[in-house]
């Protein structure tokens, strides 16, 4: 990827250094253009400096004629055009020697040409002074006293001229020069200048380029790993879904299975104690006094193990009916329960006094037939442990937090040996004879089961003497009581 | 064997032969065995319901008081002989108790469904089983009154 950092160092390149060229260039270029300025500029000058030289010379030749004339003719008018012409001149020459002041040669040629000048016009000042003294003109005329001075001037102008002629021409060879230095210097800077901007910015785009390739081939790889990913997932997801729809069926048919067990089972088993039974009957009637009481003993003894068996076969099968039934879960009043329970025991011993105390307001969420049953274990068991007691007391209540509540069962009866806690919740363990306690021992099974459904478990306390506590707790809002129907199977069953 | 109607009818609908010989046995204890007819599957007792079969010409306006049906029975079950005799205009009223060893709540519901008048779950101890007969033989026999053209046309 492109760092922040490095972009604008690219960028600083990219820009900076066309930019850094460019304002060399044009540095170059103004100062060649300087140069081929000032190079037109001398020979501009140089031109200016003949041209006010021909001046010069112009007005100096008209004066010889105008004096000449003057001397000859008397007229005033060419006195007074000389005189003009010659304030001119003066001027003129001033602005030449001016002109040329760069050069200290030209400088005093034309201060020669002046000196000479100024010659002249006293030469012909003198012959007009003669004039005025009556000295005839034509005398004067052919003297030719100006002549040599002329010649020289004339000559002098010559030179002058020549000279600054020939500064011209070198000047303007530079000038020409120049110029040619100039193209020359633009055709290859130009031409250095696209070369290193070409290259710079090829160079740059070809690294941005590579950047973007190699960012856009980054994100494509996390793509496909991402996709891949992707494609893993599902594959595990159908996969998955694949063995929980063949763990479903599989319960589902073992349910089944378990489910035709138990109706052949509460149908076969049960039909031949119910023969048993009434054939003992019928032979007790039918020969009462034939087979004398110990035979009617043995019948009887016969009879009751039939019972017996029959009472563990309803056992079983409520027990494996619990496992089996699925839970409708709704809010449960287990005072209510408890007090209906509570209730139905009075009504099978309404001869016993037994102080039951009952917690107001008890809910909690589950099955309410699997709580009934566990209630109705739990108290059946107490009313049925305290029946030695003297002053029986079963109490039903609750503690701890609303969302994690402990309910309990205690009672005061005739306890139980915590050496033998273990063996409690096993189905058809008994901790007392049946001579004692009439029971099948698989309530407390039973109530195991049915908690450990709603997602809770149960313990218990108890000391020999000294009465028994009961506590169960029904796990979170007893919701998960599907998770443990799944796994558990009933081995009472089997 | 067809039987003069003077009598009130109970057919017994029973495979076990222990356990029908139980049953007669406690309705004769309760004096109520004199009209008992006895079958021994679901076919035998739709045939002496609808003279068919074996018991072809039986009068079959001559109806049973009550029918004290099992449901784990041979040939047809006792649900689907409630079923064709729930169906028949001639058997449509014909009251039907359910006796039976299963408390399975299914075949409770689906025989009440089917339109059982009584589900009777046949105890274990016999004791009790003459207790449980002797009260449905009262009551079938003696207190309810059963619909026109079963069991005696009038009773005196």
């Amino acid at each position: 990827m492109i760092a922040h950092e490095r972009f604008r160092a690219i960028l600083l390149q990219t820009v900076g250094i066309p930019a850094a060229a460019l304002a060399l260039l044009a540095g170059l270029f103004l100062w060649q253009l300087a140069s081929l300025l000032n190079a037109a500029a001398w020979v501009d000058h140089t031109d200016q400096v003949i041209a006010q030289e021909h001046r010069c010379h112009r007005e100096m030749e008209q004066l010889p004629s105008l004096h000449r004339a003057f001397l000859l003719t008397g007229d005033e008018w060419y006195r007074v055009r000389w005189q003009e012409i010659r304030r001119d001149l003066e001027t003129d020459f001033r602005s030449l020697e001016r002109q040329v002041a760069d050069n200290p040669s030209q400088e005093h040629a034309a201060i020669t040409l002046h000196s000479e000048v100024l010659h002249l016009t006293s030469l012909w000042v003198k012959q007009v002074g003669e004039l005025g003294r009556g000295v005839d003109p034509r005398a004067i005329a052919r003297r030719r006293e100006d002549a040599a001075l002329l010649a020289e001037f004339r000559a002098g102008c010559d030179r002058f001229v020549a000279t600054e002629e020939s500064l011209r021409n070198s000047r303007s060879q530079a000038a020409r020069r120049a110029a040619d230095v100039t193209r020359a210097t633009v055709v290859i800077s130009l031409t250095l200048l696209g070369a290193l901007l070409g290259t710079l910015i090829v160079r740059q785009l070809s690294g941005l380029a590579a950047s973007y390739h190699s960012a856009l081939e980054s994100v494509q790889s996390q793509a496909e790993a991402v996709r891949q990913r992707t494609e893993e997932v599902h594959k595990l997801n159908s996969e998955l879904e694949r063995r929980v729809a063949d763990r479903t069926a599989q319960l589902r048919m073992s349910n089944h299975e378990l489910e035709t067990f138990s109706y052949s089972v509460s149908h076969d088993l049960r039909a031949p104690l119910r023969s048993i039974d009434g054939m003992g009957q019928a032979l007790v009637e039918d020969y009462y006094s034939e087979i004398g009481p110990d035979g009617r003993m043995y019948i009887d003894r016969i009879r009751a193990n039939t019972h017996q068996m029959a009472a563990l076969i309803d056992a079983m099968l409520d027990l494996s009916r619990l496992a089996r039934r699925t839970m409708q879960i709704e809010s449960v009043d287990l005072s209510g329960v408890a007090e209906e329970v509570v209730a139905d025991l009075r009504s099978r011993d309404p001869e016993r006094e037994v102080v039951v105390e009952i917690a107001p307001g008890v809910r909690a969420n589950g099955d309410a037939r699997l709580l009934r049953a566990v209630l109705g274990n739990l108290l059946g068991n107490a009313w049925k442990y305290t029946s030695k007691s003297p002053s029986p007391r079963i109490t039903f209540g609750w503690s701890g937090e609303p969302d994690m509540m402990t309910y309990f069962v205690k009672d005061n009866g005739v306890g139980f040996d915590m050496a033998y806690y273990d063996k409690l919740f096993d189905a058809f363990q008994r901790l007392h004879s049946i001579g004692e306690f009439d029971g099948l021992g698989i309530g407390l099974a039973t109530v195991q089961r049915i908690v450990r459904r709603h997602g809770g478990h149960a313990w218990a306390e108890g000391a020999v003497g000294e009465g028994a506590a009961f506590y169960f707790t029904l796990g979170r809002a007893g919701a998960d009581g599907t998770r443990a129907w799944a796994g558990d199977a009933d081995p009472s069953c089997a | 064997m067809t039987n003069a109607a003077e009598v009130p009818m109970i057919l017994l609908v029973e495979d076990n032969p222990d356990h029908e010989m139980l049953t007669v046995r406690a309705l004769k204890k309760n004096g109520i065995a004199n009209g008992l007819q006895i079958v021994r599957d679901g076919a035998e007792a739709l045939d002496f319901l609808f003279g068919t079969g074996a018991y072809l010409g039986r009068d079959i306006s001559v109806l049973p008081q009550v029918v004290l049906l099992d449901l784990q029975l041979p040939k047809l079950g006792g649900l689907e002989v409630l079923r064709r005799v729930r169906e028949s205009e001639i058997t449509r009223l014909l009251p039907v108790v359910i006796l039976t060893s299963s408390d399975e709540e299914c075949d409770m519901v689906e025989g009440y469904r089917l339109g059982a008048n009584s589900y009777i779950r046949k105890p274990v101890e016999f004791e009790k089983f003459i207790e449980a007969t002797r009260q449905v033989g009262l009551y079938w026999l003696v207190l309810n009154h059963p619909p026109p053209g079963c069991g005696r046309g009038s009773r005196g």
